[in-house]
């Protein structure tokens, strides 16, 4: 494909020739103003490596280039009040005495005329740092750390050069600064196990650049360098945790109010959804943080993004003198995604209460919301600016099995307020309307009457059965049948019409419970006396488990067989598992009826004189 | 949009500047220090320069010496 374009490409520049190429540069560097100097450097590059000409555009492009190209790429995430800040480096060289002499009292840089330039860039950054990262903090804090913060940045940019940048970084930046203080040594070493993790220019000099600008405001100037070193202490101990490991997750002081929020397990997630962490969010805020960075793990990307959109639809979150939250603020480092969420301060001096009172909104009253995110267990509403979320057992006065059925993200549904909490500013909804509530609109059976049910879904240890069009009852799994009869599983219950017996009700948590077996009498007593020890009968295999093979002796009369009977056995019943078939058919005895129990043990009827001999003589089958 | 201006001079200018301010001469002859730490200066380790009036400070290329001389 590409050499198709290139020859296309080729063929337009021959038929129109130099103009085009000069349109085509022109409107390339209008595109991007910084195209010019790449463009330049490209030019003058080769004449100053052969010939040592144009050696002061050579250093010029060369510096700005690069220096635009590191900061752009490692500092575009640090915001300002919201907004994007880009640094945009120039580099201005004086050439003669009376250009000196103008930039009285300005440091002018000697810049070595040599094909590499890794000496002058770091130079130049060192002189450009104390101005860009974390300037105004920098008075309040000792001289050993700031030079550690500039060193792990110098120490970046080299890296991003060449192994040659690295040494001159060693030689000419690191060693003469280690040697007059150790502790920038140590502080370095942190430094980089934070940067190797992703929190060192996202959290560290994010927060350090927001919470300067407050201490500027204030005109503070106490030495805050032991709050700066613990709070590099509380971002290390993340960094470096293990797995399982618990670790604080807050960090305030009188000047940081910082949480981190660790997105890692998406199982969790699935089913909870983002509203735990929603809530979790607001706890932070609410007990003083000013900043929350949300930390994604690559195996949560996924809900990293949901929890993202859900946190913009909310207003306490969203204000544009704040930072605002979008998938291009979302900061990536390596196998981390990591995002700054800061409370709406409008809001936030406006109070919940108030505007909630404002807009009329509190509990009992009816909203209608958006679902922005929905989960297993609960679903996030966006209403009136608002965020709220409804529960799975508040979606329905039926049971709900999984929000996800009853909801579609983007969808508009009606909700009642259920609860404001003033102190998290949770807000729970409910679906559970009065007018619709069942229990007052229907007629409810009473205790002991039989009715009839559909049973709908399984409900874990019981049958989702309905009674009506809108009343549910529960039937308990060990109350489908006296036997265990084909006819009353589970599964083959589902849709059909069944008696059942009411056998609890419970008003105030609106439960029926009921049974399908005890719509006639418990038959075990008879079975006693009908299947006495040693009467054989020729049953139908209906069940083949690992240790237990259930048999059809009479119809919906069950009795079951161990395996060690069929390994006794031997020959083509020694392995049952690979040799029984469903149907086949097998000449038991009964050896127990356990009438409690409701079971009849069996055995088979080869070996039954050699285990009984007491007992020999099968009775026959009546 | 922040703009970052960094001033400097190129080793062809800087010898010119040096010679301007008739002080290249006293540089070959091991006649300059630098302004802060009192280091004899030679060629390859001049780091930085600043006018103080009609006055040239020259700074060895020490870190120490050149952020001294900016403050």
């Amino acid at each position: 494909m590409f050499d198709k374009l290139f020859q296309e490409l080729i063929e337009k520049l021959t038929n129109y020739g130099l103009p085009t190429i000069l349109v085509l540069v022109l409107v390339l560097i209008v595109q991007n103003p910084e195209r010019a100097e790449k463009l330049k450097l490209l030019i003058v590059t080769p004449f100053f490596k052969l010939l040592k000409w144009f050696g002061r555009s050579y250093v010029k492009s060369s510096l700005t280039t690069k220096l635009n190209k590191f900061f752009e790429k490692n500092l575009s995430d640090i915001s300002n009040c919201g907004k994007k800040s880009e640094i945009k480096f120039k580099i201005d060289l004086s050439t003669d005495r009376n250009d000196v002499i103008k930039k009285n009292g300005k440091l002018i840089i000697r810049f070595k005329e040599t094909d590499d330039q890794s000496q002058n860039l770091l130079m130049a950054a060192k002189i450009a740092l104390p101005t860009i990262i974390c300037p105004h903090i920098r008075p309040n804090i000792d001289p050993y750390v700031t030079k550690a913060i500039d060193l792990a940045f110098l120490k970046k940019l080299a890296d991003n050069i060449d192994n040659h940048a690295k040494l001159v970084f060693t030689k000419h930046f690191l060693s003469p600064e280690i040697a007059e203080d150790q502790r920038i040594n140590d502080l370095l070493r942190d430094l980089i196990s934070i940067d190797r993790k992703g929190f060192f220019v996202s959290i560290f000099i994010n927060e350090l650049n927001y919470v300067g600008e407050g201490i500027y405001a204030d005109s503070d100037k106490l030495n805050r360098t032991d709050e700066v070193i613990k709070f590099l202490d509380f971002l290390l101990a993340i960094a470096n945790r293990e797995v399982n490991e618990i670790n604080e997750l807050q960090y305030s002081s009188s000047i940081f109010g910082v949480g981190v929020i660790l997105l890692a397990k998406s199982d969790y997630a699935s089913a909870q959804g983002v509203n735990p962490y929603l809530k979790r969010l607001r706890k932070n805020f609410y007990i003083g943080c000013n900043s929350v960075y949300i930390v994604a793990f690559p195996k949560s990307w996924d809900f990293f993004a949901r929890l993202i959109n859900s946190i913009n639809k909310d207003n306490r979150f969203d204000d544009p003198n704040v930072y605002r939250l979008s998938e291009n603020r979302v900061l990536s480092y390596g196998s981390l995604k990591i995002a700054l969420v800061r409370f709406n301060t409008l809001f936030f001096d406006t109070s919940l209460e108030s505007h909630l009172s404002e807009s009329g909104i509190n509990v009992g009253c009816k909203i209608t919301g958006k679902v922005i995110d929905v989960s297993i267990d609960a679903a996030v509403i966006s209403f009136n600016t608002l965020t709220g979320h409804v529960k799975r057992s508040e979606v329905d006065w039926n049971t709900c099995l999984d929000c996800r059925i009853f909801f579609s993200v983007g969808s508009d549904y009606n909700f009642l307020i259920k609860d404001i909490d003033m102190s998290t500013g949770n807000i729970e909804l409910t679906r559970r309307f009065n007018e619709d509530d069942p229990w007052i609109k229907s007629q409810i059976p009473v205790e002991g009457e039989t009715i009839s049910v559909v049973p709908t879904a399984f409900g874990g240890l019981y049958l989702i059965c309905m009674y009506g069009a809108d009343i549910e009852v529960k039937l308990p799994l060990d109350e489908l049948s006296w036997v265990n009869d084909i006819d009353s599983y589970p599964e083959n219950l589902i849709g059909k019409f069944i008696d059942v017996k009411v056998i609890y009700i419970d008003e105030k948590n609106r439960t029926i419970r009921v049974s399908k077996r005890q719509v006639i009498d418990n038959p075990w007593p008879q079975f006693k006396n009908l299947y006495s020890v040693g009467i054989s009968r020729t049953g139908q295999v209906v069940k083949i488990e690992d240790q237990i093979v259930t048999v059809e002796i009479d119809p919906g009369i069950f009795g079951r067989i161990t395996s060690n009977s069929f390994r006794m056995a031997g020959y083509e019943y020694e392995n049952h598992k690979e040799n029984l078939v469903i149907g086949q058919k097998l000449d038991v005895v009964v050896t127990k009826v356990w009438t409690e129990k409701k079971k009849i043990s069996l055995e088979l009827k080869r070996n039954y004189d050699i285990l009984y001999p007491s007992r020999k003589g099968i009775k026959p089958v009546n | 949009m922040e703009k970052i201006k960094i001033d400097g001079i190129v080793d062809s200018d800087l010898a010119k500047v040096l010679e301007e301010f008739d002080l290249y001469s006293m540089l070959k002859e091991g006649k300059l220090a630098c302004s802060v730490c009192n280091k004899l200066l030679v060629w390859d380790n001049i780091g930085a320069i600043m006018a103080d009036g009609e006055e040239l400070k020259i700074v060895c290329s020490e870190i120490e010496c050149i952020e001294n001389l900016k403050k």
